[in-house]
């Protein structure tokens, strides 16, 4: 025989001579395992996998000691991963033995492996029962504590009676271990609570006192999921708390309380003073924890009050000593603590002496789990006088310190935070949002654009990027829409930039889809320069600012589209146009998009720049009205790229443009691009020796931010040189005449232009003798519509106002609004349209060919075909087709009729009403200013507009709301699953509630009992319906069946309210209510119970 | 206040000591443990023992080399965790008379005894110092008796 136990190596030893033991022990084992593992990994592998096979070996010999030492070395491999569950019978063997040492071992293996295996819980349960019944109270004592970490439902049936009865052993160890064991059994089979619930009671004036404590414990856990059934018992843990000084109850009682007052807020007043008596008395800081925990989730603190004020004050006193003791841990508790006395009480973040200091330093916090505790009211800490310093506190948290990385997650719950904090009442807190902007670059250059100098910050990871990408993105967007103010701000300070600058491409494409957008839809903002004069670094004539924006629209849009310039000149390193190549084989989707669309208004901005500079009476001079093909025809080349992409929408929109732009060409040219060829081979030749120039400056080693700064040469350049022609043309235009016919000038313009052309170059250096256009720009050319009006008229129709989130939903649906009905029901037949010619003769004789394949296809029988009815047809059909354009009278009397009837019918609509409404209130808001009260000393705050945002109606967070509550459920697999005691409990409990409210009663006392009673007796008939429908039918019940059951039922629970149920009586039994008064009342509601219950039964 | 498992981590990262209180599969064990140790032996010391961690709380405490990590339910009072794994630290330590590490190891059905008597399926059983002691003396006496049976038979 072997023995293994250290304390026992004497016995040991001795045994040894005789040459018993063969086995490896225990601790051979354990230093095996200890020694190998120094060696390499792969040696422990398979020093342990040989193992294994031993303890398989050793388990298949019939003597027991051999089994439970092979048992107990597996169940010391089990804390290596290695699975055991595959000898559980033979730990129940073992488990069996007569041998106490052995049994112990048993049980051992058997609550770390046992999982709800059920074939061998039977004979488990006959295990348990025996040692359950033991002379022996260790024996009992062992296997309670099997029971409670084993149990399943069909064991706890089974085992329930038995262990009820060790409820009332002499032994106050038993039974301490047999009420937690019955919590355990609760879990598993509700019905044995409804049943045994007195039981449980009773024990609360147990002599032993760590029965009672154990008692708690249960009443406590049982109370998180329906407190409702301990209220009555108030009194009873009331004296319990009186009476004893063992903290380990008194927190639990506490527990317990947090969780009553939540359905009972009238205990309040009973328990409160004592709380906060014990609070103060006490000297253990988690009783001083577990009483403010008490007082705050137990919702005794209403916001109103002004006693609960004194309290939450006194609570927060208290919290202040935590982090007086620099414990790290009651830092931390402190800090939970504090969060949820500032959830109800906000201003005492100010008003107490130190809070505020508390929140700051836990910010600062090294411990990232106290910094991201406190970022959670760092909001709270905001106000109109220390944003600045806050946000500044909350950014230094994004830079790295001391070569330690600030993780992702943390940078972006920052970046919302300070996002969150300047947003807060519609930006009110902010001072002036150029520091706001500010802030904003600073946020984009410590997390997304981190300088390539500093080696140590690596790159944020693509996901995270994407996130912060979109909202800071976002962030400017919404400034931009909402500050009018800030607009050319953001764009000078901002956009520009970023558009421009490659790395921001390459880093995080995601940014610019909010940028180009903003680019796009306020280019016009683009106007003079608002940084201030000593940072201008262009200095120029106040006269020529206006032309310096449109070079500075120009150069942007030549960033974006002059991929081909690069490609004729054949550059692959150095690209001049490094941005625009990017953009063509960019494969971000939702930034193309946009990108589109927002080239199309900064080309739209340019032409209106241009007739707004440089015409005269509404026509262009000739060299600007060939720029402007020019631009145009290189808009047309880039979005050619996306012709054919892959991306739908990308492509769509593309190619919508793509037609209305070749359109706009073609009007402007005349399918004539000499000089557009020009202008470009011009262009060309004009970077080409801007190349060479810089190569031969630079030499070879020119990296990107000699690239950019040969850029802004080059800008400057450009922008110096344009204004400087111009104010040379302006001149000589003055005293030119326009021509009054478009059509000469146009024809001779193309004459013009082929000898002109060639010289003209938009980006044309001071070299270009101003006197040369004198002569050639006497010509002049009228823009055409689709330019001068047409694409202005796609983006400036209509102000751009914020509206709030979800008002969209608001807006009714207009009644005439009708989706159902086919708005061209011929449309089978289009295709076959198109094909067809519009002369009547060739129509006649396809006509037959369309019938046949009409009548094949939809099986309409088409007699006396005549061409007139033929052509009524087509008509008909054409009818709403785009593409056509109806000529007869009485069509464009219908259509005209159409319009007219829709026109009425929308002022009828409501919906209408309150869009003017909603205007006139934003209109009138836009007028409003901030109105600002201190003067900060720092930043002076600014008089600025914020456009509010636009609603329909009132409270339009609810539907969100009532998502958030739908999507909080979730399932967790560390939760020690009580979905049973779950369902059962708070099915009963919530219809409770439902229902005292529904009668206008508060938690009547008396109320309550008969509905708890009248649940109960439901839920038990509902598990007993359960039951039998799992013994007689598999699962699925036809639903008429289940009704016609589920009124049977009502009329019995009706009629045996009382009598029916005893074990609804057992739980109320200290109620002595009349209860006829209450009969009438509960009959109507246990229809309405019903109704939901058999929905949850659906369910 | 309900543990829903503990486990001791050496400051190598090996697991000395696992107990389970609820049923997950091996694999979700090896995770959750797997996750949980870089956690906390990242940690420095003057840091707080607690970590936010899915949707418990785990508390974790150092003693000598060993990390006693328990998980508990969010709304559970922290400091009593903190409490629990002292007292079992505490009732070791008279156990096995200055416990350590290696105690842990060679005598780790030892450790869960103790465990067993302190917590039973994760519920706190017995606050009182004495009691545990006592009720593993017994346990042991009864264990000897069958030893002594075994070396007289």
């Amino acid at each position: 025989m072997a023995s293994f136990q250290l304390q026992n190596s004497e016995v040991l030893a001795r045994l040894k001579p005789f040459g018993i033991s063969f086995e490896k022990s225990l601790s051979d084992l354990i230093k095996g395992i200890r020694s190998h593992s120094k060696e390499s990994p792969e040696s422990l592998s398979s020093f342990l996998d040989v193992a294994i096979q031993e303890c398989k070996n050793e388990l298949t010999t019939t003597d027991l000691e051999t089994k439970a030492m092979a048992v107990l070395k597996l169940s010391y491999l089990e804390m290596y991963g290695f699975d055991m569950s595959w000898c559980n019978f033979q730990i129940l063997e073992v488990m069996s033995s007569s041998k106490f040492q052995q049994k112990r071992i048993g049980y051992l293996a058997a609550i770390q492996s046992f999982k709800n295996e059920q074939d061998l819980l039977i004979l488990t349960t006959n295990q348990f029962k025996k040692d359950l019944n033991s002379h022996n109270h260790v024996e009992i004592g062992l296997a309670l504590s099997g029971i409670a970490t084993i149990v399943t439902p069909n064991l706890s049936k089974d085992i329930n009676d038995d262990v009820i009865m060790k409820l009332n052993h002499s032994k106050p160890y038993i039974r301490k271990k047999a009420i937690l064991a019955m919590y355990k059994i609760f879990l598993q089979f509700p019905e044995s609570l409804r049943a045994n619930f007195n039981r449980i009671i009773e024990k609360l004036d147990d002599t032993d006192v760590s029965v009672v404590s154990a008692t708690l414990n249960v009443i406590c856990e049982i109370s998180k999921k329906n407190p409702n059934i301990f209220i009555n018992y108030l009194p009873k843990f009331f004296s319990i708390l009186e009476e004893t000084k063992n903290n380990w109850l008194i927190i639990r009682i506490l527990k317990l309380f947090q969780s009553l007052s939540k359905v009972e807020p009238r205990m309040k007043k009973k328990i409160l003073p004592t709380i906060i008596d014990l609070m103060l008395r006490t000297q253990a800081s988690s009783l001083i924890y577990e009483c403010i925990n008490c007082i705050v989730n137990g919702q005794m603190l209403s916001p109103e009050s002004f006693k609960d004020k004194e309290t939450a004050k006194l609570c927060i006193k208290q919290i202040m000593e935590f982090f007086k003791t620099k414990d790290s841990n009651l830092k931390f508790v402190g800090l939970i603590a504090l969060i949820n006395v500032l959830k109800i009480f906000p201003i005492f973040i100010h008003q107490v002496e130190g809070v505020a200091e508390v929140v700051t330093d836990c910010i600062n916090d090294p411990d990232l789990i106290i910094k991201r505790k406190s970022l959670e009211i760092c909001h709270f800490l905001v106000t109109e006088d220390n944003i600045v310093e806050v946000v500044k506190i909350l950014l230094v948290q994004l830079i790295p310190t001391d070569g330690n990385q600030v993780p992702e997650s943390l940078k972006q719950e920052v970046m919302l935070k300070i996002l969150a904090i300047a947003s807060q009442d519609n930006y009110s807190n902010i001072p002036n949002f150029k520091w706001y902007i500010a802030v904003l670059k600073d946020i984009i250059n410590l997390t997304l654009l981190p300088l390539p100098s500093s080696s140590n910050t690596s790159a944020i990871s693509y996901a995270t990027a994407n996130f912060i990408a979109g909202e800071v993105g976002q962030e400017f967007k919404n400034l931009a829409t909402k500050v009018p103010s800030i607009r050319a701000d953001i764009l000078h300070r901002v956009i520009v930039d970023s558009v421009k600058n490659p790395r921001v491409l390459e880093i995080c494409p995601t940014l610019l889809k909010d940028f180009y957008w903003i680019m796009g839809e306020y280019i016009d903002e683009l106007k003079g320069d608002p940084v201030d004069s000593e940072n201008n670094e262009i200095e120029e004539g106040d006269s020529n600012t206006s032309i310096a924006d449109l070079g500075k629209k120009v150069q942007i849009f030549n960033t974006l589209v002059n991929h081909k310039i690069d490609k004729s000149l054949n550059l692959s390193v150095n690209l001049r146009f490094p941005i625009s190549n990017k953009l063509i084989n960019l494969n971000d989707h939702d930034v193309l998009m946009v990108l589109i669309q927002a080239l199309v208004k900064l080309f739209s901005g340019i032409v209106s720049d241009y007739s707004e500079y440089y015409s005269k009476n509404g026509a262009l001079p000739i060299d600007k009205y060939n720029e402007v093909a020019h631009f145009l025809y290189k808009l047309v080349e880039f979005l050619n790229n996306w012709e054919n992409s892959v991306n739908y929408e990308v492509q769509e929109r593309a190619l919508s443009w793509l037609e209305f732009l070749k359109l706009s060409l073609e009007a402007m040219t005349d399918n004539d691009y000499s000089a557009i060829k020009a202008l470009e081979s011009d262009e060309i030749e004009f970077y080409r020796n801007f190349v060479d120039d810089s190569n031969e400056n630079e030499d070879s080693d020119i990296d990107e931010s000699d690239d950019e700064e040969v850029e802004d040469s080059e800008s400057e350049d450009e922008v110096d040189s344009v204004p400087e022609n111009i104010r040379e043309h302006d001149e000589e235009y003055d005293s030119l005449e326009s021509s009054s016919d478009e059509v000469e000038s146009e024809v001779l313009a193309r004459v013009n232009v082929s000898d002109n052309g060639i010289e003209e170059n938009p980006f044309a250096t001071n070299e270009e003798e101003p006197t040369f256009f004198s002569e050639t720009n006497s010509k002049e050319l009228v823009l055409p519509v689709l330019l001068s009006h047409v694409l202005p008229s796609f983006f400036k129709s209509y102000q751009l106002n914020p509206i709030a989130k979800n008002s969209q939903r608001k807006i009714a649906v207009p009644l005439d609004l009708d989706l159902d009905t086919p708005i061209n029901s011929n449309n089978y037949s289009s295709l076959d349209e198109t094909e067809e010619e519009t002369e009547s003769e060739y129509n006649l004789f396809l006509a037959d060919q369309l019938e046949i394949i009409q009548t094949s296809t939809e099986n309409i029988s088409n007699e006396g075909d005549t061409s007139v009815r033929k052509k009524q047809e087509r008509l008909e059909r054409l009818k709403d087709d785009p593409y056509y354009l109806t000529s007869t009278n009485g069509d464009k009397k219908g259509k005209g009729r159409g319009r007219k009837s829709l026109l009425i019918d929308d002022s009828k609509d409501s919906s209408v009403d309150t869009f003017s409404e909603r205007t006139s209130i934003s209109s009138s808001l836009n007028n409003q200013t901030i109105k600002k009260k201190k003067k900060p000393l720092k930043i002076k705050k600014d008089k600025v507009v914020i456009l509010a945002e636009e609603t329909i109606g009132g409270d339009f967070d609810n539907e969100e709301e009532l998502k958030v509550k739908a999507t909080t459920k979730k399932r967790n697999a560390l939760k020690i699953d009580s979905s049973n005691l779950d369902n059962f409990d708070l099915e009963s409990s919530s219809l409770a509630e439902d229902d005292s409210t529904f009668n206008g009663k508060d938690f009547e006392y008396n109320i309550d009992l008969e509905e708890l009673r009248k649940n109960l007796a439901e839920a038990s008939k509902k598990a007993k319906e359960k039951e039998e429908k799992k013994k007689k039918m598999k699962k699925k019940l036809s639903s008429s069946k289940e009704s016609t059951s589920k009124t049977k039922s009502k009329t019995k629970t009706e009629s045996s309210d009382v009598g029916h149920f005893p074990t609804a009586d057992d739980i109320v039994v200290d109620s002595n209510l009349p209860e006829s008064d209450n009969k009438v009342v509960t009959v109507v509601k246990s229809k309405k119970t019903k109704k939901k219950a058999k929905a949850a039964i659906i369910e | 206040m309900a543990i829903q498992f503990l486990y001791l981590l050496s400051r190598q990262g090996k697991v000395r000591l696992s107990k389970w209180y609820q049923t997950n599969s091996q694999k979700e064990k090896a995770k959750i443990t797997r996750e949980l140790s870089t956690l906390i032996l990242s940690r420095r010391p003057k840091m707080c023992n607690v970590i936010e961690y899915r949707d418990i709380k785990i508390i974790y405490k150092r003693y000598a080399s060993l990390f006693f990590i328990i998980g508990i339910d969010s709304e559970d009072n922290e400091l009593i965790g903190l409490e629990i794994i002292h007292r079992f630290v505490e009732q070791m330590d008279r156990f096995f008379g200055n416990v350590c590490e290696l105690d842990i190891i060679f005598g780790f059905e030892k450790a869960y005894h103790i465990l067993d008597e302190l917590l039973i399926d994760g519920y706190i059983q017995e606050s009182s110092k004495k009691e545990i002691l006592r009720r593993i003396g017994q346990q042991d006496e009864l264990e000897n008796l069958d030893e002594f049976d075994n070396i007289l038979s």
